[in-house]
């Protein structure tokens, strides 16, 4: 094979000068191995679990003044309410999109602002919940703190949107803390889920 | 890139193929990426950049294989797994997981290290030098002693 797999992971990044990229596709052209590593690269849709790492202690100390600031930046827009489901289990979190009035579960993209929901599923039973975003080094709150009755995948009422590119995290506290707690340390929250926010 | 969080989401897919190719192992593929970005986190200096990751994700993974207990488990579960993925063997040379295990039994972590690089990740020599920051000449040497052993252990595994 004439082109690496580290190579090609680059190029399928972006990464790398005019000059590298030339060469793999030069490389590309006549080398089907190296098509097929691609092809792999490319096709392989399977998405890494949401990170949930202890923060750094300098972290910990800059969120809950920065959440602030961010609550202004995650709009809430409102989303369809849909019926609490019955069946509930172990906590799961699903992130949903709406784009041209299509509802996508789970999405692997979404766009600056989209309208944007969740849907938890939770064992049955009423729950306290909160819902903290984190995106762009802050955190926010975009939606009240309310009761909802557990199931399967139970729409969460309202919605929020992103104002900018990057990385966005969305977590639901069950009985949750302060939000100052939620604001400075991810691992407060129950369960996340995390979506790329393009342009 | 500076936020670590869009690191992970940016490079996490390459890294954990990276690993599976090493492990055949997607949940341990999954587990060694989440701690190395977790003690990046943890660490709070600059970002590395992408070769540096694949190396460390490499080398994480060689760990798991040296760690006795985990070996253990992953063998039993993957050992007859074909590793490196889509494309042929390098040199025409099957790696199994139980194979790789046994030769990083045999070798220092730099020339394991390269192993994987070579047979796995079809890096050239020139390339492994580079990333590693080692001449050619001496990665050159060290694949000839890789090519020795892996000829003695399929030797002894011939009936």
């Amino acid at each position: 094979m004439t082109v690496s797999w580290l190579r090609l992971e680059r190029y399928a990044l972006g990464e790398g000068g005019p000059e590298e990229r030339a060469a793999v596709e030069a490389a590309l052209r006549s080398d089907p191995d190296a098509r097929a590593i691609l092809d792999a690269i490319r096709t392989d849709r399977r998405r890494p679990p949401p990170l949930r790492p202890a923060r750094p202690a300098r972290w910990r100390l800059a969120l809950p003044l920065g959440a602030l600031a961010l609550a202004g930046a995650l709009v809430s827009v409102g989303l369809p309410r849909g019926g609490p489901g019955d069946k509930g289990g172990a906590l799961a979190l699903e992130l949903l999109r709406v784009r041209d009035g299509v509802t996508t579960a789970s999405p692997e993209t979404v766009a600056v602002g989209e309208r944007l929901g969740l849907r938890l599923t939770c064992p049955p039973g009423p729950a306290d919940i909160d819902v903290v975003v984190y995106h762009g080094g802050t955190a926010a709150f975009p939606l009240p703190r309310t009761t909802v009755a557990c199931g399967n995948a139970v729409p969460l009422p309202g919605g929020f949107s992103a104002d900018a590119p990057g990385l966005l995290v969305a977590c639901v506290a069950v009985d949750p803390p302060p939000r100052a707690v939620l604001a400075a340390d991810r691992d407060a929250a129950d369960v996340c889920v995390d979506v790329m926010v393009s342009q | 890139m500076t936020d670590p969080l869009d690191a992970y989401s940016r490079y996490a897919p390459a890294l954990l193929r990276k690993c599976e190719r090493i492990l055949a192992s997607r949940e341990d593929a999954e587990d060694i990426v989440q701690t190395l970005f977790g003690d990046l986190l943890r660490d709070g200096g600059p970002l590395p950049d992408f070769p540096y990751l694949f190396r460390a994700a490499t080398n994480r993974a060689l760990n798991r294989l040296r760690d006795r207990r985990r070996r253990a488990a992953l063998l039993e579960r993957h050992g007859h797994a074909v590793l490196g993925g889509v494309v042929p063997p390098v040199d025409g040379r099957v790696v199994h997981l139980d194979l790789l295990a046994r030769l990083v039994d045999q070798l220092d972590p730099e020339t394991a290290e390269i192993l994987v690089l070579r047979y796995l990740d079809h890096l050239d020599q020139q390339e492994i030098a580079d990333l590693i920051g080692r001449s050619r000449r001496t990665v050159h040497t060290r694949l000839a002693d890789i090519r020795d052993r892996l000829a003695a252990l399929a030797g002894e595994a011939a009936p």
